[in-house]
């Protein structure tokens, strides 16, 4: 996998689909397109409690990846940072990637007749800057982390939220 | 960001105006997000981000047009803007002539840039600047005023370090007030607890840590028996209210018979509940809410509903309560000189309406009777104007007919833009320039708004049309030519350079957040009004009467004027009817029939959406955007455009204000 990852905090998210329509309007995609799924569960009632339930699904950036194997244009590649990307030059839109991957994560670009996925907003990772998703979620529910800050983070909320009963 | 051009401004989606960026490539937005150097530091919610797609779909009038034809008969020709202001401030000036200033009204929206209209008004003599508030915002504004003096406004949630918080029919995390969710978020980080009173299971019902399931309509009855317990069980906070509420006992009296187990009868809440309720809240006094802002609940009790709920904030000692209510700071209460006010530039009218000391909701101005625009002739109708709409309904058309000129300022076709006799376009918000404003807080600030690009086909920012008519009209000390000449003049004595936008968008008048006490409060004694003057009296506890209540939410997508329903996907794309299982039986309805809902005679159909957590006597239905007839946006599905005669007329918190409705099963 990539050396970070997007999480997202249940407790924040409201389920909006704010990070849809950022994603999908900062690279440029049709209304409705995104890189990224937002799903949700809920209401339910769940061991006596109301519940909502949700998070935004993002291309894992499989270790051993099966679109990257199945592009047959060589247009797929793993960067040093683990994150694999389109080289749009290269890509045909055959779609042999999105056949591939297990969560069809690879979309189809009718602007353009090129395949996108989600590459964690790489060009804005090189910047500096934050995802699109990120940076925008209305309640700040994603983050972008390394997957070894996120565990020892999730702990320490956890050991918090026994503290204060919540 | 690299290939990018990035502007500071404020979101034009909803009244909220949150700080925004820009992103334009070749001058086209491509991209909105949050401020980064504002809170809630770059996000912005679904709607803001949805404005560059609202920009492309530009389906409202781009050019002035002049009607031919009949009212509302869609016939209209193209002008240039000399020409469509021309006939503009001949329609002005014949209403002025045959019926004096007070002839010609400004009817708005309470918006932060109302200050150019207002001085237009001031211009021609005439004091009648209508805005237009929401419906529950009246009840709660009603509320505020009578018991604190203040605004609903002027009052800050301070949830940063409050420990505990009551929403009452306030769905904070949907129809988003992007700050306040935050903060409520934070809060809840910290170990603050939340309590949602709801007919519904909302999202925020499904984040607090308690939800209460209320009969729908008496709401007011928790209210009554949670002031009993905190005074009879002596919770309340003594030295605060010894010091600042006078009236306790009387109070105190009005609420003697109303124990939790009454309560328990008339709500559905255990008595017990209400009880841990009143308790937990004292403990955690005076650092609690019971946040007084209604949006789903409204009916007839709206109003007495909104005032218990300061009255507990006051026996807990919350006003001004670092945690509580706390008072919003203008620049004079940090040190600082306000703007400029360009209503300032010409007298008040001579004669000013009775009874009027602000601006009033449209639905309800004791100075001129039970119709707001009685004795106006020439409406300069900014946006959407409810009053002036309803061709169907007869007091609406008598009200159209009985003017003479109708002038819509508008980016999109709302109903008064259809009926207008002439339509100048106003420039979506992303192309809008417009004055500065103010921003009350802890921190007050100036902002604005800025062009990201340039102005859609002909229409102008609103600047420019007022300024106008400004000049055709010969108030020469309003024609201004630039936008920066305007804001320049705003700042003369401020301290405050027009560069000092550039930074961020915005300028902070503080360094820091600047808490004060609220007393003196500008009522009669400087303290709480538990019962004075104003209201001597509790009001009365009438049961609901019996029937499934109608109540209607705000949920993102769907649910603003500026929504692209017609697109919209997931589980936002269809009109979903909430009803619970035993009501679902009784009308013969299954999950995912097609329902009418009807109510006064008007009626709108969506999928039943049948489940355990809604109240059985609730009913839930989204707003849905405002695909009036005239409006090419949305699918047409929700309660604004079907319901809107309805809608248009139903003010929460007047008597006999009982959203009940039918419900039967359709097949178209």
């Amino acid at each position: 996998m990539s050396i970070l990852l997007i999480s997202t905090d249940p407790e924040r998210c409201i389920h909006c689909g704010a990070c849809e329509i950022h994603c999908s309007l900062k690279n440029g995609l049709p209304f409705g397109l995104a890189l990224g799924c937002n799903v949700t569960v809920g209401p339910v009632f769940e061991d006596g409690r109301l519940l909502m339930r949700g998070l935004f699904l993002l291309c894992q950036q499989c270790e051993d990846s099966p679109c990257l194997k199945a592009c047959p244009a060589g247009a797929m590649a793993r960067g040093p940072d683990g994150i694999v990307g389109i080289n749009q030059a290269l890509c045909t839109g055959c779609g042999a990637c999105a056949l591939a991957c297990p969560w069809r994560m690879p979309r189809l670009n009718p602007r353009t007749g090129r395949m996108m996925k989600c590459d964690l907003c790489r060009d804005r990772l090189e910047a500096g800057e934050e995802p699109a998703c990120v940076l925008g979620c209305p309640t700040h529910a994603l983050r972008l982390e390394l997957p070894a800050a996120a565990s020892s983070g999730k702990r320490l909320q956890y050991a918090q939220r026994t503290r204060t009963g919540r | 960001m690299a290939n990018s051009d990035t502007v500071f401004s404020v979101c034009g989606m909803c009244p909220e105006h949150c700080h925004i960026e820009v992103e334009s490539r070749h001058s086209r937005p491509w991209w909105v997000h949050g401020n980064r150097t504002a809170d809630p530091r770059g996000a912005v919610c679904l709607l803001g981000a949805l404005g560059p797609s609202l920009a492309r779909d530009a389906s409202g009038p781009t050019t002035p047009l002049i009607r031919e034809g009949a009212r509302g008969g869609g016939l209209w020709r193209s002008a240039g803007w000399d020409e469509a202001l021309d006939y503009a401030c001949q329609g002005l000036r014949g209403s002025l002539a045959a019926g004096g200033p007070d002839s010609v009204a400004w009817v708005g929206w309470d918006d932060p840039f109302a200050d150019l209209p207002r001085a237009l008004l001031r211009g021609l003599g005439s004091s009648r600047y209508h805005a237009q508030h929401g419906r529950a915002w009246q009840a709660q504004n009603k509320a505020s005023l009578e018991c604190t003096g203040l605004p609903a406004a002027d009052w800050i949630c301070d949830y940063a370090r409050s420990r505990r918080v009551v929403f009452q029919g306030r769905n904070v995390f949907e129809p988003l007030s992007l700050n306040e969710a935050n903060a409520v978020l934070d809060a809840m980080a910290s170990g603050c607890r939340i309590t949602a009173v709801d007919v519904r299971a909302t999202q925020t019902a499904c984040k607090a840590d308690v939800f209460l399931m209320i009969k729908p309509g008496s709401d007011y009855a928790l209210n009554l028996a949670v002031l009993h317990v905190l005074l009879f069980e002596r919770l309340f906070n003594a030295a605060f209210v010894g010091e600042h509420m006078p009236g306790v006992e009387a109070l105190a009296q009005g609420v003697r018979e109303y124990i939790p187990e009454w309560a328990q009868e008339e709500t559905g809440i255990a008595a017990q509940d209400i009880r841990t309720l009143a308790r937990e809240l004292a403990q955690a006094a005076p650092a609690v809410i019971w946040q007084p802002r209604m949006t789903a609940n409204c009916g007839a009790d709206a109003y007495a509903v909104a005032r218990s709920a300061y009255l507990i904030n006051g026996l807990l000692g919350a006003f001004g309560a670092p945690g509580g209510l706390v008072r919003a700071n203008g620049p004079e209460d940090v040190g600082r000189r306000q703007l400029r006010r360009l209503a300032s530039l010409y007298p008040l009218p001579k004669a000013p309406r009775r009874g009027l000391k602000k601006s009033l909701p449209l639905h309800d101005d004791p100075g001129h009777g039970a119709d707001p625009l009685a004795g106006v002739k020439a409406v300069l109708a900014h946006r959407h104007v409810p009053a002036l709409g309803r061709a169907a309904a007869e007091a609406s058309k008598r009200r159209l007919d009985g003017l003479d000129c109708i002038v819509s300022i508008t980016s999109t076709w709302s109903d008064a833009a259809w009926n207008a006799d002439v339509v100048l376009p106003e420039a979506g918000y992303l192309s809008n320039s417009s004055i500065l404003a103010t921003r009350k807080g802890l921190i007050p600030q100036f902002f604005l708004q800025n062009e990201a690009t340039l102005p859609e086909g002909g229409s102008r920012p609103l600047w420019r049309i007022v300024c106008g008519l400004a000049e055709k009209l010969g108030l020469t000390k309003l024609a201004f030519r630039g936008i920066e000449d305007i804001r320049t003049w705003q700042l003369a004595g401020t301290g405050v350079k027009l560069d000092d936008f550039k930074e961020k968008g915005f300028v902070d008048l503080a360094g820091r957040p600047a808490p004060r006490s609220p007393f003196p409060l500008p009522t009669a004694t400087g303290e709480l009004e538990a019962l004075g003057e104003r209201c001597p009296a509790l009001p009365e506890y009438a049961a609901p009467a019996p029937g499934l209540r109608l109540f209607l939410g705000r949920l993102g997508w769907r649910d603003q004027g500026h929504c692209l329903d017609a697109a919209s996907p997931g589980p936002f794309a269809e009109s979903r009817i909430w009803l619970h299982e035993d009501a679902a039986r009784d009308l013969g309805l299954a999950q995912g029939d097609l329902a009418r809902l009807s109510v006064a005679g008007h009626a709108v159909t969506g999928t039943a959406y049948v489940s355990r957590l809604i109240h059985p006597r609730a009913v839930f239905f989204s707003m849905g955007p405002g695909g009036r007839p005239s409006n090419a946006n949305g699918d047409g599905k929700g309660a604004q455009r079907n319901l809107a005669d309805w809608l248009d007329g139903f003010i929460p918190g007047q008597p006999g204000a009982e959203p009940l409705v039918d419900l039967t099963k359709a097949t178209t």
